[in-house]
C-alpha cells in the first residue's frame, strides 16, 4: 500500500523543489500536513518597477530603467466542477502597489479598468486549476523630466543564485544588451550588423533572433557570461521574427506584412529549431496548440482548453482590427487577430474573446457567496444621497430600480452571509417612507451607483 | 583480489537476481556493500525492495549502463516510457531508488511526480495519490484566506 503522505521528507523536498510555479507549490502544500511541512511556501513572484541602474550606450536620453514582471495564467475549474473542459480563462496579472492584483490584456499592456459587477472581490487560486503559460518582463526606459517612460522594451530574464539575476534585451539600434544584477552593469554585445528582433529565455538559456532569422544562444548558467554560440544559422527571409515555446520546443514565427499603405499582417510562417543541425525547419502544423504573440511576451496553450478556439492558429495584436466602437474594455478583443494555419485566413478575434474578456461565467461563481438575498426597498429622493453614502455598494451584486406611484423601489441582490452588515442598512431603508419621487431621481440613482 | 563479474541480489520476497557487477554498482548502497565486504559469490540481501520493483529498478540500471552510445534523445524517450507507470508503482520505485541510492533514478521519478501535480487542485492530487486530508476546517479556511487575491 503506497503511503504517499508519509513519503520521506527529503524525497518530498526533492519533489517540491521541482514545482517552480507559485501556484503548484501552493496546492502541493495544501494536500496534507506532512507535505506542507516538507517545504516552505514561495511568495508570488511578480513585481513592478524594480529599478535598474542606468548606463550609457543605450540611448542618449535614457537615464534609468524599471523592470516589471507579469504572469500569464490559464485558470480553470477543477475537473469535478467543470461542465466543459474548454472554459479556461486566460489572464495576465501584475501587482498593484500593495496586495492587489490587476488584470491586463494578455497580449498587450492595456489594463482592464472595469471588472464585471459580479466579479469576485478575491479569488482563491488554491481551488482552481492554474497553469503558468508564461512570464512577461518589460523594461521601461526613463529619461529626466519625463514622467512616462520614453521607451518600453521586452526583456528575457534568468534568475541566478539568491537575488542575482540576468537580463537580455535589445537597445535602440537592435543590439543585444546583457545586465547582471550583481554587477549592476550593462554590456552591449556588438556582434552583427543585423538588428535583433526578439529575445527569450528557453530551457535554461537566453536565445535571440535577428532580422534574418539567425539565432544566437547566450548561456549564463554557470554564473558568468560565456561566449555566444550560434543556435541556428539559416536565414528564413524578411518579416518580423518572434520566438515562442510550444510543447518543449523553441519555435520561430515569421510575420509578413502587406506592402500597401496599411502595412497589415498578411501571413505567418512557423519554424522549429533543430538544435543538432543548427537550423530552422519550417513546420506546417502546430498540432493542438494555439500560439499567442503578445507585444512583450509570446506563449502557447492547448487550443481545446479554450472555448471556441481553433487549434493550429496564431493570435496576434493587430491595430487594423480596431474600430471606433471598440473603446470599451469589453470590446478590446477587436485589436487581436487570429491566423488559421490550416486555411491561411486572417480574421479578428471574436469567439476567442470569451476566453479572455469578459471572463467565463464560472469566474463570478468562485467567490464564497453561497446564496443571494433579494430585498425590495422603497426609498425617497430625500434619502437618496444619504442612502448612497451609507450603503456599502460593494456588497450589492445587482440593483434593479423601478418606480411606482410616488415611490421608487430598489431591488437589491446582495450576498447572503450571516453577519453581513447589509441587514441593518435594509432595515433603515424600509423605514424610509416615500416622498415626492420622480423618474428623474431614478436616473440619478442609477448614475450614482454606476449602473 | 578476488573479483567477481557477477553479483547476486536477493529481494525482500526471496527472489534471486544475478546481474553484472557494473549494473549493481549504479546503486551506491550496493557499491558500499561490495567495497566493504567484497563478497565472493555471496548473496546481497535487499530487504526493503520486493522482486517486482527490484526487477524494474535493474531494468533501469541495465539500460543506463549498456547503451552508453545511445543518443540523449533516445534516453529521454526511454526514461519517459519507464516512468509512465501506475502511481503505486512510482511509489515503490522511488522508495527502492531511495534505499538503493540511485540518484538519477530518484531525479527521474521526482520529475515525473512533480509533473503530475502541475495545474492540479489539492482535491485532485489527494484523489490521484490516495491521501487523506488531515487539515481541520479552520486550517483550510486560513489557507484560503492567505492564498486569495484581491483584484483591483
Amino acid at each position: 500500500m503506497a503511503e504517499w503522505a508519509n513519503l520521506p521528507r527529503d524525497l518530498l523536498h526533492l519533489i517540491a523543489k521541482r514545482l517552480d510555479s507559485h501556484f503548484d507549490l501552493l496546492r502541493f502544500r495544501s494536500v496534507c500536513s506532512s507535505w506542507r511541512s516538507s517545504s516552505p511556501s514561495k511568495p508570488l513572484s511578480i513585481f513592478s518597477h524594480l529599478l535598474i541602474s542606468p548606463m550609457t550606450g543605450f540611448s542618449e536620453i535614457t537615464c534609468a530603467f524599471s523592470l516589471s514582471k507579469r504572469l500569464i495564467l490559464q485558470v480553470g475549474l477543477p475537473d469535478s466542477r467543470a461542465q466543459t473542459t474548454s472554459d479556461s480563462w486566460l489572464i495576465k496579472i501584475e501587482k498593484d502597489g500593495s496586495d492587489g492584483i490587476r488584470l491586463i490584456n494578455p497580449l498587450t499592456t492595456v489594463k482592464f479598468r472595469h471588472l464585471p459587477p459580479d466579479f469576485p472581490k478575491t479569488i482563491d487560486f488554491s481551488g482552481l486549476r492554474v497553469f503558468e503559460l508564461g512570464q512577461e518582463y518589460v523594461l521601461d526606459h526613463h529619461s529626466l523630466g519625463n514622467a512616462d517612460p520614453v521607451n518600453t522594451e521586452k526583456a528575457a530574464f534568468c534568475s541566478g543564485k539568491g537575488d542575482d539575476f540576468w537580463l537580455l534585451t535589445k537597445n535602440f539600434a537592435g543590439k543585444l544588451a546583457v545586465y547582471r544584477s550583481q554587477d549592476k552593469k550593462w554590456m552591449i554585445i556588438d556582434d552583427t550588423q543585423s538588428p535583433y528582433h526578439d529575445v527569450t529565455f528557453f530551457d535554461g538559456k537566453f536565445y535571440a533572433v535577428n532580422n534574418t532569422g539567425q539565432t544566437v544562444v547566450v548561456d549564463v548558467a554557470n554564473g558568468s557570461l560565456r561566449a555566444m554560440n550560434l543556435a541556428a544559422s539559416s536565414e528564413v527571409g524578411g518579416g518580423k521574427k518572434c520566438l515562442v515555446e510550444s510543447k518543449g520546443e523553441l519555435l520561430l514565427v515569421n510575420t509578413y506584412f502587406s506592402e500597401e499603405y496599411d502595412g497589415r499582417t498578411i501571413r505567418f510562417k512557423v519554424f522549429r529549431l533543430d538544435q543538432r543541425e543548427q537550423t530552422w525547419v519550417e513546420i506546417e502544423s502546430l498540432d493542438d496548440r494555439l500560439l499567442f504573440l503578445g507585444d512583450y511576451a509570446s506563449f502557447s496553450a492547448r487550443a481545446s482548453d479554450f472555448y471556441g478556439c481553433k487549434e493550429n492558429s496564431i493570435c496576434f495584436t493587430e491595430i487594423s482590427f480596431f474600430s471606433d466602437e471598440m473603446v470599451d474594455d469589453a470590446f478590446w478583443s477587436g485589436t487581436i487577430g487570429v491566423f488559421d494555419l490550416d486555411s491561411g485566413s486572417i480574421g479578428p478575434l471574436s469567439s476567442y474573446s470569451k476566453t479572455i474578456w469578459p471572463p467565463p461565467a464560472w469566474v463570478s461563481s468562485t467567490s464564497d457567496v453561497s446564496n443571494v438575498f433579494v430585498c425590495v426597498v422603497s426609498i425617497s429622493s430625500f434619502y437618496m444621497d444619504l442612502a448612497c453614502s451609507v450603503f456599502d455598494i460593494s456588497f450589492v451584486m445587482h440593483c434593479y430600480i423601478y418606480s411606482s406611484y410616488q415611490t421608487i423601489r430598489a431591488c437589491l441582490i446582495v450576498p447572503w452571509k450571516p453577519n453581513c452588515p447589509i441587514r441593518c442598512y435594509i432595515n433603515f431603508y424600509v423605514q424610509a417612507y416615500p416622498q415626492n419621487e420622480t423618474v428623474q431621481d431614478l436616473k440619478s440613482f442609477n448614475t450614482a451607483n454606476g449602473k | 583480489m578476488a573479483f567477481t563479474k557477477k553479483v547476486t541480489l536477493k529481494s525482500s520476497d526471496g527472489e534471486l537476481f544475478i546481474i553484472d557487477r557494473a549494473v549493481a554498482l549504479q546503486s551506491r548502497t550496493i557499491q558500499y556493500v561490495l567495497e566493504d565486504t567484497n563478497p565472493v559469490d555471496a548473496i546481497i540481501p535487499v530487504p526493503a525492495v520486493d522482486a517486482r520493483t527490484l526487477s524494474k529498478v535493474l531494468e533501469y540500471c541495465k539500460k543506463h549502463l549498456i547503451d552508453l552510445n545511445t543518443d540523449f534523445e533516445d534516453y529521454s524517450k526511454w526514461d519517459k516510457d519507464f516512468v509512465d507507470a501506475e502511481v503505486w508503482m512510482l511509489y515503490d520505485l522511488i522508495m527502492a531508488a531511495d534505499y538503493l541510492h540511485i540518484p538519477p533514478l530518484i531525479d527521474l521519478i521526482c520529475d515525473k511526480i512533480a509533473s503530475m501535480f502541475k495545474g492540479q487542485t489539492p482535491d485532485k492530487i489527494r484523489e490521484i495519490f490516495n491521501i487523506d486530508n488531515d487539515f481541520s476546517k479552520e486550517e483550510e479556511e486560513d489557507f484560503k484566506k492567505k492564498s486569495g487575491w484581491a483584484f483591483k
